[in-house]
């Protein structure tokens, strides 16, 4: 019995040590990874943006799918309203309105959401889908979009970033954040991957298929963007390399064909999914008599 | 076991060929298959297998008297776990560059056999000097096998030594693949012991 206590002891102390040590270097690192986050995030979105243009702000519209008790699934958005601050409008799956409730607190990042979003809709469970980042200039004109989303890709999420232009087409896809294979799933950070989506229409995404084919050479040297100025080719150059190709389907990387396919589908659904939200968003946010500021 | 045998020059040879992980000790085989695609992989993950290793023997080793006997395995589980974690989130922080090449790497290691089975056979059993040393020897070992493994699989799968083009075209991409490890890690166990035997015979010899 004795035996069996002091065992029991010495493991605790040991998991206490281990978890106050975790603890420790936890709160001293995490608002540090945060920011470093966020600065990936806006240095990422800033590569789609005119440089001689500097924007005039990025108005966020977080989506989250909500859960109430006794009554249907609703999907809800936090979206910034003119004036200054930020609504929650909950809508329908089929986009009819249920509510517009202004937030009171921030909601800058996903905790401070959680608290905010809490403390307007009590009862119900919020739990977020993605965010959509619209980059404004002075007069309130969209120069791009961004949307932040995740897909499966072939073990766990692969945490996206596409960037559209005013008209809706593709500029760019980055990647985030993954846990892809290194050497195999993992080139979906590759520019030769990354960059194939880089131009397609929103007709095209629609029908955009994956293929199983060597890539071309010399549309591996279009696509490979930053290596353009080493490799003594012109942006005129390198946008030619690629115009033979880039209306074709993805080719898949080579070993990874299921990361390749996961995220095609990922950028395919999170960008057609972004156009008929932001539709509906337009449309049911004045009538629900909110004045969102984009 | 006594802590005067080992010296330094001893553990670092004593990891890197007498008792090398991959080709003698045959242990974390798994990433070692999976991770050799290329010679940076290698190096990456040789590189957060040298750090835990060695976080984790000193560790050990300073409280080797005060971990119980019967729950020592789950002891050195959280001891990796909680060292995995700290470099995890150090690095996420302070070197959010290098985070992101590392990252992949890093998780992994927690379930290592090659750590946790020098926690048990080394640093359990000895004072910190020497368990520190042990750590280094073995980490070196892996990384060195880890990369010779790299060198051969890249070289024949890509054409390419440290991204670096050798080759204009890709001889077998077969190698790249992850099958391909086991036939690249048997070849070079089998080159490897054949070496030593033949420097073992020609030293007992003279």
């Amino acid at each position: 019995m004795k035996e069996f206590l002091r065992i029991a002891l010495n493991l605790l102390v040991i998991s206490l040590v281990s978890a106050a040590l975790l603890g420790l270097v936890f709160t001293r690192t995490e608002n540090i990874r945060k920011r470093n986050e966020q600065a990936r995030l806006e240095a990422s979105m800033g590569r789609y943006l005119d440089p001689t243009a500097d924007p005039a702000h990025y108005a966020r519209i977080h989506r989250y799918l909500m859960e109430r008790p006794g009554q249907a699934a609703a999907v809800g958005y936090v979206l910034p309203v003119r004036g200054g601050g930020n609504a929650f409008l909950l809508l329908t799956p089929d986009g009819e309105v249920l509510s517009a409730t202004p937030l009171d607190g921030p909601v800058d990042d996903e905790a401070e959401r959680d608290a905010t979003l809490a403390r307007a809709l009590p009862g119900a469970a919020a739990h977020y889908a993605d965010s959509y980042i619209l980059a404004l200039d002075a007069s309130g004109h969209r120069m791009a979009s961004f949307i932040q989303g995740r897909t499966g890709g072939f073990k766990t999420w692969v945490h996206l970033l596409v960037a559209l232009g005013p008209d809706g087409s593709v500029k760019g896809l980055e990647i985030l954040r993954h846990e892809e294979d290194p050497g195999l799933g993992a080139e979906i950070e590759q520019e030769y991957f990354r960059n194939q989506f880089a131009g397609r229409t929103l007709d095209e995404l629609r029908t955009l298929g994956v293929v199983r084919l060597p890539l071309p050479e010399d549309y591996r040297r279009g696509l490979e963007r930053s290596r353009w100025a080493a490799r003594g080719i012109t942006p005129e150059q390198g946008r030619a390399l690629c115009a033979p190709y880039g209306h074709e389907d993805i080719h898949a990387i080579t070993g990874a064909t299921i990361s390749s396919r996961r995220v095609t589908e990922g950028v395919k659904r999170l960008v057609l999914a972004f156009v008929k939200r932001m539709e509906t968003v337009e449309s049911t946010a004045r009538a629900a008599g909110l004045e969102p500021a984009f | 076991m006594d802590a005067h045998e080992h010296t330094v020059l001893e553990r670092l040879s004593n990891g890197l060929i007498k008792e090398n992980p991959i080709f003698k000790l045959a242990l974390s085989m798994c990433p070692a298959v999976a991770m050799t695609n290329t010679v940076r992989n290698g190096f990456l993950l040789g590189l957060a297998v040298l750090f835990v290793q060695v976080a984790s023997n000193v560790t050990v080793s300073v409280f080797r008297r005060f971990i119980h006997e019967r729950i020592r395995i789950p002891a050195y589980i959280i001891i990796i776990a909680t060292w995995v974690s700290v470099s995890d989130m150090t690095l996420a922080a302070y070197a959010p560059g290098f985070y992101k090449e590392i990252a992949l790497y890093v998780k992994l290691i927690v379930v290592f056999a090659i750590i946790i089975s020098r926690l048990e056979v080394f640093a359990s059993r000895n004072t910190v000097w020497p368990s520190f040393w042990d750590g280094m020897g073995m980490g070196l070992g892996f990384m060195f096998a880890l990369m010779l493994v790299g060198c051969l699989r890249e070289f024949l799968g890509a054409g390419t030594l440290w991204g670096v083009e050798i080759l204009p075209f890709k001889p077998f991409f077969f190698w790249s693949l992850p099958p391909a490890g086991f036939f690249a890690i048997g070849l070079i166990m089998a080159l490897f012991i054949w070496l030593e035997r033949r420097f073992n015979a020609w030293r007992a010899k003279r």
